[in-house]
């Protein structure tokens, strides 16, 4: 009898793991989820340059809880919120490329939303050759 | 004030008959974009519409003062070493090059340029007699060198094609810096032409004294000092915002019977808006 208790704890146990598991990975929660950027560009008059931009992400999600705002390329957290179903980071933005912000859980780090901040230039330039005579 | 279209197109000739050209396009479009010395030069078609405010010599107007709005009009095609220079910002109109030779620092160009057209009687009724000054093609070479934070030019041109039989040359440094954004320039150089490119453009010959209301005057050759600042915002990818102050010394102009009013030099700004293609 005392065994049938523990089997059916341990039963219990792993199906509400298992609920849990299904909750944090569901579509419908990474759905229930919405990051987005202001502004969604970035231009710098030529490539390779850093392009400044003062930016704001804001995110929602329908059921409260811990989440945080990472920075997708090297994996750096901008800030997190305790039990909140919204919020909002302003930034200056400092790149010379394309950078993807994430909204994860906070325990997870499971990916809920993602949004990007796209760097466009007005001139391309390319490499000049050097050290060489040219000889058309 | 005077009205601001003719006096502007006028002094801007009076500006580029004054001064050899010194705001090459090459340095000066390197420094506007920030360009560091690996990179290799831009293909590029721009049409804007600006405005620009002033004081300088004038061959049409009574008074120093101008204002006005333009049309900017640039572009540069290069293709395995050749380029072609079509280029709003220098008084060269339009120059050919091919880029012979780089190494880390320098890099070396051989150009063909055209001056542009000086005085004819289409300037103003007062050269209704004057013999047409006609455009000189200048070939020489151009020398490029990117030392550390800045860009050093040299060129020294000759026309070929027996119009004026001038020289010329020139010698520019300068610098840029990003804020943000915003991307800064300084330009400083001296150019020369020689007593032959002067007088061609700007003296006045015995016999045309006789035909027309100007005095014989002989030019003799030319040096001036040249500055300019300016930054550029880039609005979009195709939308540039320009702005510039540029100044320089019009020697040779003062007691020039050709003009109608002289000055020292020019000083003048300007701000545009291009779309680039």
């Amino acid at each position: 009898m005392k065994l049938l208790k523990y089997f059916t704890a341990l039963l219990m146990l792993i199906i509400t793991s298992l609920s849990h598991a299904q909750q944090q990975t569901s579509p419908q929660m990474k759905g229930l989820a919405k990051l987005s950027i202001s502004p969604k560009g970035c231009v710098a008059l030529r490539k390779g340059q850093i392009c400044y931009q003062q930016t704001s992400l804001t995110w929602e999600h329908a059921i409260p809880g811990d989440y945080c705002i990472i920075q997708w390329s090297n994996k750096s957290v901008l800030k997190c919120w305790q039990n909140q179903t919204g919020g909002q980071f302003s930034f200056d933005f400092q790149s010379t490329q394309d950078e993807e912000y994430v909204l994860a859980q906070r325990d997870s780090q499971e990916v809920l939303s993602r949004t990007r901040m796209v760097v466009s230039w007005v001139f391309k330039s390319s490499k000049r050759p050097k050290s060489s005579w040219r000889l058309f | 004030m005077s009205s601001p279209n003719k006096v502007l197109a006028s002094l801007l000739l009076a500006s580029c008959l004054a001064t050899t050209p010194v705001f090459g396009a090459d340095i000066a479009r390197e420094l506007r974009v920030n360009a560091d010395e690996n990179a290799a030069p831009d293909n590029f078609l721009e049409f804007g519409l600006g405005a620009v405010a002033g004081t300088g010599p004038s061959l049409t107007e009574d008074e120093p003062e101008f204002a006005g709005f333009t049309f900017v009009v640039a572009a540069s095609y290069n293709y395995r070493g050749f380029f072609v220079d079509v280029a709003g910002e220098t008084s060269e109109p339009l120059l050919f090059g091919y880029n012979a030779y780089n190494t880390d620092n320098w890099s070396f160009d051989v150009v063909l340029a055209n001056t542009g057209d000086g005085i004819s009687d289409d300037t103003d009724d007062r050269f209704k007699d004057i013999d047409e000054r006609e455009a000189s093609t200048m070939f020489g070479g151009r020398a490029t060198g990117y030392l550390g934070e800045n860009i050093v030019q040299f060129s020294l041109k000759h026309d070929v094609s027996g119009k004026s039989k001038g020289i010329t040359a020139s010698a520019l440094i300068g610098r840029n810096w990003q804020y943000r954004n915003w991307n800064f320039h300084g330009l400083l150089g001296l150019s020369y032409a020689n007593d032959k490119f002067s007088n061609y453009y700007l003296g006045v010959s015995e016999e045309e004294s006789l035909r027309t209301d100007f005095e014989a005057y002989e030019a003799s050759a030319m040096l001036n000092a040249n500055a300019s600042i300016g930054v550029t915002y880039p609005i979009s990818e195709d939308w540039i915002f320009r702005a510039t102050a540029v100044a320089h010394t019009t020697n040779g102009t003062k007691d020039n019977p050709l003009f109608k009013t002289t000055r020292d030099g020019v000083i003048a700004v300007g701000a545009s808006i291009s779309y680039v293609f």
